[in-house]
């Protein structure tokens, strides 16, 4: 039997955009897309969250290509519209064949094309279409198309929860399935490594330059060394998977997709508890019941 | 939402001048109060067409008896839909913004000179300057679409610096002459002096090779813009003017004025 625990995870209100990447074959255009969040796993020091949240079929994207729709989060507007820039430049554009498209729409624009174009050296051609401007930037393997602004949207970050267990092949196994299944919920994204994280951390540290350090509460090796620890002598293993996403519902949704997922899988064994991060209710505005996902 | 029919009264034998036509608020029931200019002499509405008033799940004006006299129908559109059901004169859709404009019968000169958005559809023919600047000023089209399933006259897209014009049939001369930005799509043949004085924008041809000195061979493209269009093009329109496997040959100019225009023609 595996217990839910009476707690909540807790998410804080965050700026998000959606960026549409295309390319000539749908590998290329996961290369892309791959590059552009790699190192981007946690604002903590990546500057943004990001994660691929779908693939895209050629009837879905504005230039009939294979694509796929990402999803970039950040704690401010002025570090979105930099990381935006930067890995659109960076990652987007040098990889090949690729094309880049804005995702949402909104009043608050970030320069993308718009900033980008400027590597055209005075080549780049504007085109005005269904009231959007498209650059088409020269390159080496023919053209970059690149919109001219992204737009940013309300996200929220740090929709999580944590499975404990006896080992770690039985809690990898669970969580793996687990993200299998989230990932097909939209608007939402596991940015960390395979959508797992194994440091769960929490804000601050003795160390004054920190602003995060190690949650010693769920850390195996500290069961004894800290009166605070969580864990029974049977837990010898917690990983965490972290959502952010456009809007509570489908976090709430990718949640309970991602407990049931555990819950109702056939193998059990070596699962002990799923339980959440938070902090007393203190860091966010956003709280997700356990209990109540269920 | 409502659905305003006119149908004129007398057949137009004189300049009639519907400017006014396009105070027409559809929220509001101000139809009784516009006055239009025929032959200079100042009408009520009513007193030349005859005006039903129907609800609609859309923002509607037809109008039909109007004939080559009838000049500035749609002039500042900005809310709705026009449709024509006869010919018409000239300046029509002129300076528009927004909504849309479709005529069955063919025009006369200036059909969306100056205009800055919205669409006109025309399902015949229209004479010269298509999109190019009205008199007195110096810039073309603006933005929007401009789709003429029947031909065009000369100069078309002078000085245009926005937007998108297709044409079904045949272009006359001097199309995209001084052509500041914007995309043209010509089906057919088209007269001389294409593209003359080019400084940006992009020329798409299915017919002609360039024999033009003032452009050069740029070799084969495969430019994504196209496959933008073509996806702009289905989603407005529900058809592609090419296929997204089309190749095409590029040509650039006008290199006598230092020109960055681009002219792709559809490789047989």
């Amino acid at each position: 039997m595996i217990e839910i625990e009476n707690t909540f995870a807790e998410a804080f209100p965050m700026k998000a955009s959606r960026l549409i990447i295309t390319a000539l074959n749908i590998n290329w255009a996961k290369k892309a897309a791959q590059s552009f969040c790699g190192f981007a796993t946690s604002v903590i020091a990546c500057g943004c969250e990001a994660g691929i949240e779908s693939e895209l079929s050629q009837k879905e994207t504005p230039d009939g290509r294979p694509g796929v729709s990402i999803l970039i989060f950040s704690m401010s507007s002025n570090e979105l519209k930099k990381q935006i820039l930067n890995r659109t430049g960076q990652c987007i554009m040098t990889s090949p064949t690729s094309a880049v498209f804005s995702g949402n729409n909104s009043a608050d624009k970030i320069p993308l094309g718009n900033s980008l174009r400027y590597f055209g050296d005075g080549y780049q051609i504007s085109k005005f279409l269904d009231n959007k401007r498209f650059w088409r930037i020269p390159v080496m393997d023919g053209e970059f198309i690149c919109e001219d602004f992204a737009y940013q949207m309300k996200g929220i970050g740090g929709g999580n929860f944590l499975v404990l267990g006896n080992n770690i092949e039985s809690v990898l196994g669970a969580v793996e399935r687990a993200v299998k299944k989230m990932n097909e919920v939209k608007n939402v994204i596991l940015p960390f490594p395979g959508g797992i994280v194994r440091s769960g951390s929490k804000v601050g540290s003795k160390y004054k330059n920190l602003i995060a350090s190690t949650n010693f509460e769920y850390c195996p090796s500290l069961r004894g060394v800290t009166t605070k620890s969580k864990l029974n002598k049977d837990t010898n293993c917690v990983l965490e998977i972290v959502i952010d996403g456009i809007n509570r519902e489908d976090i709430e949704l990718a949640m309970k997709v991602g407990i049931s997922e555990i819950l109702n899988s056939r193998i059990k064994k070596g699962i002990s508890k799923i339980s959440a991060g938070n902090y007393g209710g203190k860091l966010g505005p956003y709280l997700f019941k356990l209990k109540d996902l269920i | 939402m409502k659905k305003i029919i006119l149908k004129a009264k007398i057949n137009f034998e004189s300049e009639l001048n519907l400017k006014n036509l396009s105070k027409i608020n559809f929220e509001e029931k101000i139809i009784s109060k516009i006055n239009i200019l025929y032959d200079n002499k100042e009408f009520k509405l009513q007193e030349l067409f005859k005006i039903q008033v129907q609800k609609s799940d859309k923002n509607e004006l037809i109008i039909s008896g109007t004939n080559r006299n009838c000049d500035y129908l749609g002039w500042k559109w900005k809310k709705g839909t026009l449709r024509i059901k006869s010919d018409v004169g000239s300046f029509l859709g002129v300076q528009m913004i927004n909504g849309k404009i479709i005529a069955e019968g063919s025009c006369e000169h200036h059909v969306g000179s100056g205009m800055t958005g919205g669409k006109i559809f025309l399902k015949s023919n229209a004479y010269d300057f298509v999109g190019s600047p009205l008199p007195g000023s110096k810039i073309g089209m603006n933005g929007g679409l401009i789709v003429i399933n029947g031909k065009a006259g000369n100069f078309l897209g002078l000085q245009m610096r926005r937007g998108v014009i297709f044409v079904g049939q045949d272009v006359g001369n001097n199309c995209c002459n001084n052509m500041i930005a914007g995309t043209v799509i010509l089906k057919k043949s088209f007269g001389d002096q294409l593209g003359l004085g080019m400084k940006r924008g992009s020329i798409i041809l299915f017919r002609k090779k360039i024999k033009s000195a003032n452009f050069v061979d740029s070799g084969e493209s495969q430019s994504l813009f196209l496959s933008l269009l073509n996806n702009y093009f289905l989603k407005v329109l529900s058809f592609k003017p090419f296929s997204n496997k089309d190749k095409f040959i590029r040509f650039v100019g006008d290199i006598k004025m230092d020109g960055m225009g681009e002219i792709f023609v559809k490789k047989n």
